[in-house]
């Protein structure tokens, strides 16, 4: 059986993705230096775990395949799939990159707490 | 304190071949096997005759069924050609056991509808792993018989969808799945570990099934490698090829010394086969003919119509010198198998080249489909779980799928 699949190389650009005013490129490649040496590149999200990037209203842009943090949470009766994607906080599951909603990631921003300041008036 | 075979014969007042079958049906707990030789723990107490009436009580409509090999398709049940249907009758104290057999009979006879039934059968009155798994495995071969691409799927499901205990449960999926695969399509997707010829996983019970799809992957490999189609350092298809009689004729020594008959006679074919493409005719003919005498012992044209296509008219001469009507038989029954087989691989093709999955997509999908975690798929495939999970996600937005499990269906 043949497959008229063509592999992509390192350095291929799979998508480019607007989400919420930021632009990301995203490319093939590796993770580690041993995935090089295991096959095919795949594509390269960027890490936005320990390089966040936050919307206005404060709200964390999150990739589909990131690592789940401590509130993650799916659907009654769903399987979880381990990615952020299907997490009932992830905004839309078939994007590569979108917000999370959840409160408790939430940073507090300048407009928030004008807000707050407000109603202390 | 261990004892052997002979030592529990003379202490239990049976025949040494009732010890054997005793210990292959493990039906003594604790017994191992060393070589050739059982030896089994000396506080082992006798079990109960299968045919006493106290037997059939004990073994009630819950047994669960016998471990005879990870496919349970009890091919090591049947121990002297001619005796299949006197073998299913004497398994009526276990109905579960019977059916099985009973459908690994009908397989090898090619009564593929009957076939049908027992596997829903199998499937309807069984929730086990063994019986999902082996029922999954039935229906995936009629599927392959009937061209039925949806029965196909479905049949994959069940095995992928068994319960699953421990990892060796998981490795009898992959296993079961990769053998199927190999059937439609010709492929070497058997797991990593099974690659290595590493048995260690597979209950003791199971070599002699696991044997035989050890052999037929080492021909699929050195077919592929004679093709051009991989590529291995220093290795030749044909060079492999001439080696591989070395490798299987040890294999159906055993299976002549355990009466293991169904095993001999694929090994015995698949060597003949071997021998024929590397230019060894008069080594194939012996095989080939034995192969065909303990086939047609019991109407079992269904392994020789299994071997027709590649053998050709090399197979049809010998069987017609033997029994010119069982030529006729298989010749029908091919025609069957082939109209099938022509429908589901292509229809299985045009799926799967439509998806246009890479290969590691589609191994990283297959394990997913197997129940492992990312963690456990990067463990396996020495990558990091990023990647993992970014193949995983590249395998859904080609294939449209929204849950993982689904990606079965386009590998």
């Amino acid at each position: 059986m043949t497959n008229a699949y063509k592999l992509p190389k390192e350095g291929d650009l799979y998508m480019v993705i607007d989400s919420h005013g930021h632009t990301f490129e995203l490319i093939y490649g590796y993770y580690e230096e041993t995935d090089r040496a295991r096959g095919e590149p795949v594509v390269i999200y960027p890490d936005l775990k320990n390089s966040p990037i936050f919307t206005k209203e404060g709200y964390p842009l999150v990739t589909a395949v990131q690592i789940p943090c401590e509130n993650y949470k799916v659907e009654q009766g769903h399987t979880p799939e381990e990615c952020c994607s299907d997490c009932i906080y992830y905004s839309d599951s078939k994007k590569e990159i979108d917000i999370c909603l959840c409160k408790k990631k939430r940073k507090q921003t300048e407009a928030i707490e004008t807000r707050v300041g407000g109603d202390e008036e | 304190m261990k004892i052997t075979a002979q030592q529990a014969a003379e202490k239990w007042n049976v025949s040494l071949r009732r010890v054997q079958d005793y210990c292959k049906n493990g039906k003594i707990e604790g017994a191992e096997r060393f070589g050739l030789n059982w030896m089994i723990p000396a506080d082992a107490p006798k079990p109960m005759d299968g045919r006493s009436k106290a037997a059939k009580t004990a073994a009630g409509s819950q047994t669960s069924l016998l471990r005879k090999s990870p496919f349970l398709d009890m091919t090591d049940l049947y121990n002297e050609p001619g005796s299949a249907d006197k073998t299913i009758s004497q398994l009526s104290y276990n109905k579960h056991t019977q059916t099985l057999f009973e459908a690994a009979v009908s397989y090898s006879r090619g009564e593929i509808d009957k076939v049908f039934k027992q596997a829903q059968s199998i499937l309807n009155d069984h929730s086990e792993f063994y019986a999902v798994v082996s029922g999954g495995v039935l229906l995936s071969l009629v599927a392959m018989w009937k061209g039925d691409i949806k029965l196909w799927h479905q049949a994959r499901r069940h095995i992928t969808e068994a319960p699953c205990r421990n990892d060796v449960d998981r490795d009898i999926i992959a296993l079961s799945v990769a053998a199927a695969d190999s059937a439609i399509r010709n492929t070497n997707d058997f797991p990593k570990w099974f690659l290595r010829g590493c048995f260690d996983n597979l209950p003791r019970d199971a070599h002699p099934a696991a044997r035989v799809y050890y052999v037929k992957h080492l021909i699929i490999m050195s077919q592929e490698l004679a093709m051009g189609n991989k590529q291995m350092e220093d290795v030749q298809g044909f060079a492999l090829m001439k080696t591989l009689p070395f490798v299987i004729e040890p294999m159906i020594s055993q299976m002549v010394v355990d009466k293991v008959i169904l095993a001999e006679i694929y090994l015995r074919l698949m060597c003949g086969l071997v021998c024929h493409q590397s230019g060894d005719e008069e080594t194939a003919i012996i095989h080939i003919d034995k192969a065909i005498r303990l086939c047609l012992a019991d109407g079992f044209y269904g392994p020789l119509v299994e071997h027709r296509r590649q053998l050709g008219t090399f197979l049809d001469d010998r069987i017609a010198l033997i029994d010119a009507d069982a030529l006729k038989k298989v010749k029908d029954l091919h025609k069957q198998l082939h109209t099938g087989w022509t429908k589901l691989h292509n229809a299985v093709l045009k799926k799967t080249v439509a998806a246009h999955l890479s290969p590691r997509e589609r191994e990283v999908s297959r394990l997913v489909a197997y129940g492992l975690s990312d963690s456990q798929i990067a463990g396996r495939l020495y990558i990091s779980e990023s990647s993992v999970k970014a193949i995983v996600r590249s395998a859904k937005n080609k294939t449209g799928v929204e849950k993982r499990k689904q990606l079965i269906d386009f590998i």
